[in-house]
């Protein structure tokens, strides 16, 4: 247990690992943020879209994987 | 053979089922026609110069502030929604979201869900009309700084300044008055060993920074109201 009132990031500093693994794809115009599995595979992790139909969109369903 | 690839497709869509299960834990989403209404969401941590960690949920202004130019170009794209969630954040990311929301010539209406805290209050107050859920809730204080500081009285001169750029944005774009905002953000007492307030939904309206106590329907229902204001009276000008 830690008492302090600082944030937990700033006594543990994230690693650069944790960033490594997180990509910005721009794909048919929409942004979207992917994760690379330990399988080598990408998953969609967020999709960043101003348009509320392409949230209805089952390929762009968050946890997808891309191949 | 057929009767193999019958059972092959059967397995595919049977094993996509429980991929979209494992990813929404529902099976299927409703489809609808094209919106003339697109829709922000500023949901976490807005996020300044800093990265966050992956583990935390950002808003990021450079991915925004090109979504808000397409917005503003797009002649299909007749209004927009703003929905807020957030924790604040960046003081001068959110000022920048604040005026690019502010100088665009489309209708905007905006919604504080949950909560508003912080540089949400300039967000939430910069569109055309603004609603807030009677359960959210706004947290209005002075601007803080973390971490190492060097040049103490500059520091200081400077977030200073800061803060009047966010009290001017404020007063500006709703109807609180400059002495009010200014009360509640330095009052003490209401929030535990700090100085600020917590405004909850009807407070905020009542105290001006939030037009209306509403929702979904009562914010899309002012929306489409200003989207017809907004459109030249092609009409009217046939009849003449």
């Amino acid at each position: 247990m830690l008492y302090t009132p600082l944030d937990y990031s700033e006594i543990f500093p994230p690693s650069d690992e944790e960033f490594a693994n997180r990509k910005y794809v721009n794909h048919e115009g929409k942004l979207f943020v992917i994760d690379k599995t330990e399988e080598g595979t990408y998953q969609l992790v967020q999709l960043i879209s101003s348009n509320p139909h392409d949230y209805l969109n089952n390929d762009y369903l968050p946890g997808t994987t891309l191949t | 053979m057929t009767k193999d690839a019958g059972k092959k497709e059967e397995q595919q869509s049977g094993s996509s089922l429980v991929q979209k299960i494992q990813a929404l834990g529902q099976t299927n989403v409703p489809q609808a026609p094209d919106s003339n209404i697109h829709v922000l969401s500023i949901i976490g941590q807005v996020e300044g110069h800093m990265q966050l960690p992956p583990q935390n949920k950002t808003t990021k202004y450079e991915h925004l502030l090109p979504q808000l130019i397409a917005i503003e170009q797009n002649p299909k794209i007749e209004g927009m929604i703003i929905l807020l969630n957030t924790v604040g954040g960046d003081v001068e990311a959110g000022l920048a979201l604040s005026e690019m929301i502010a100088s665009m010539s489309k209708p905007t209406v905006s919604i504080v869900l949950g909560g508003g805290h912080s540089i949400g209050v300039p967000i939430a107050v910069s569109t055309d009309y603004s609603f807030i859920v009677p359960t959210a809730t706004m947290t209005i204080h002075p601007i803080r700084l973390t971490g190492l500081v060097i040049g103490v009285p500059q520091t200081f001169e400077y977030l200073d300044k800061m803060q009047e750029r966010v009290i001017q944005f404020v007063i500006n774009h709703s109807n609180i008055k400059e002495e009010k905002f200014k009360d509640l953000m330095f009052a003490k007492g209401n929030l535990t060993r700090d100085i600020g307030t917590n405004v909850v939904g009807r407070e905020a309206v009542e105290y001006g920074l939030i037009d209306e106590v509403g929702g979904v329907k009562e914010a899309m229902e002012k929306l489409n109201e200003l989207i017809q204001k907004s459109k030249p009276d092609d009409e009217s000008q046939v009849i003449q």
